[in-house]
């Protein structure tokens, strides 16, 4: 979607016309005025540089704070779904995803290797701790973005997200009120077993998987001059 | 040009009776500028993000969580610090934004804040899962959030890293102001600690957001 805006011509043209028809300019003033401030700013032609003009403002997050492992239960399981819905027709960009642990230990010393650890295994299989989940997402509650060809899954929140330095790209044009919704399911205790006695709940990360968007009514890149 | 075209075009909605000599000067202002001809900066420098403006805090505190002795502690999605501002000085276009941050070592704490700090956030780029983040500009809304509510997430997922900025294609006015806010996630990471004869706390942490802009007003 392009809005055209007005250049220096137009208003020099209505401004021309004005000048040479006295009865005519208190007519105009008020659309002169609207002419001169819808004007692009100067240097605007910049705006159009390939590689940003399509550049995502809007950070759409489902946020999962407060999931656990009850106590007695040895797997994770899916917690319930988070919706995103979109104020505006937006232009999703991409995906990218975070968790924040929490790290409960006996000792300092317990807490520091903790850390060595687990940091170092998000080195290796997945920054962000994205190791730590799997996740999907639907659209209006219609699947199959993430699934095997047949069926809908959890996939490895590594490997169909991307962690803010690197973006996974998608190409979704959403309309206003469409919704997106997000499912995740924790994963850690892949790396971390869940003590079968334990009288506690444990806690598992903070989750966020959050989505890139470009405001398509009122574009990111004000002007476009294709 | 641009401030005096928009004054002369107020003058003249305000003072229709003069519209046409307002209109004429006008009129005669554009053909003098189309007159100087292109000025396209060089090549090269357009694509160079000249001005980083930063909002930056040195030692940002944890804020308590929600617990039964703390009921009305912020959750985890917000917070009660206040936003620090960035007011833009011309007519810009904002390119990319990319955040940082590192833990502090507190002396009376060393022995346990360095090895700690080192630890905490690795698999993060440039410590961006030690605190969360948001912006709003002139006082709306922030730009993160579900639809139905905003929230503050990690920055992690909200901006770049230098290398790597999130882009943006943001083009912003002079004398607006962005307003970014932070709060410190250490003791998120940092749980229960049983056994705790250091009566050890959460560090503090120095943050920044810097936002990459091009000047869009004439040299």
């Amino acid at each position: 979607m392009s809005v055209s805006p007005p250049s220096l011509a137009n208003v020099r043209a209505l401004a021309e016309r004005m000048g040479s028809h006295p009865a005519d300019a208190v007519a105009h003033a008020a659309r002169l005025q609207e002419l001169v401030r819808a004007l692009p700013p100067e240097r605007a032609d910049l705006i159009s540089r390939v590689g940003f003009e399509r550049a995502s403002l809007w950070t759409l997050p489902a946020s999962f704070p407060n999931l656990a492992i009850p106590a007695g239960q040895l797997i994770e399981s899916e917690g319930p779904p988070q919706i995103i819905r979109c104020q505006h027709d937006v232009w999703i960009r991409g995906v990218v995803a975070c968790a924040i642990p929490t790290i409960q230990s006996g000792e300092i010393e317990e807490l520091i290797g903790i850390l060595a650890i687990l940091g170092t295994t998000s080195i290796n299989y997945g920054s962000n701790w994205r190791w730590t989940f799997e996740t999907n997402w639907r659209v209006d509650a219609r699947q199959g973005f993430i699934g095997t060809g047949s069926g809908e899954i959890l996939a490895p929140a590594a490997l169909i997200t991307g962690d803010g330095f690197y973006v996974a790209p998608v190409d979704w044009r959403l309309q206003k009120d469409q919704y997106i919704e997000v499912r995740v399911r924790p994963t850690t205790a892949r790396v971390v077993p869940v003590d079968p006695d334990s009288q506690e709940d444990r806690p598992e990360p903070w989750i966020v998987v959050a989505f890139w968007a470009e405001e398509i009514t009122q574009p990111s890149a004000r002007y476009d001059h294709t | 040009m641009r401030a005096q075209l928009e004054a002369l075009a107020d003058e003249a909605a305000r003072d229709p009776s003069r519209a046409a000599v307002i209109a004429r000067h006008i009129a005669d202002l554009i053909r003098s500028e189309e007159a100087r001809g292109d000025r396209s900066l060089p090549y090269g420098y357009i694509y160079q993000g000249a001005y980083q403006w930063l909002a930056q805090v040195d030692e940002l505190e944890p804020e308590p969580l929600p617990t039964p002795e703390t009921p009305k502690a912020a959750p985890i999605d917000s917070t009660q610090n206040e936003g620090v501002e960035i007011r833009i000085p011309f007519d810009c276009l904002i390119m990319g934004v990319a955040g940082w941050a590192q833990p502090i070592t507190r002396l009376a704490q060393f022995n346990n804040d360095i090895r700690i700090n080192a630890a905490v956030g690795v698999g993060f780029h440039d410590g961006r899962g030690l605190f969360t983040c948001d912006w709003e500009l002139d006082g709306r809304t922030s730009f993160t959030t579900t639809g139905n509510r905003q929230l503050m997430v990690p920055a992690a997922v909200t901006v770049g890293t230098r290398l790597r900025p999130r882009p943006l294609a943001w083009t912003l006015r002079r004398n607006q102001v962005i307003s970014v806010r932070f709060r410190n996630l250490m003791n998120v990471w940092i749980g229960r600690i049983e056994n705790n004869p250091d009566e050890y706390t959460p560090p503090n942490i120095a943050a920044a957001v810097a936002f990459y802009a091009l000047n869009l007003e004439a040299p």
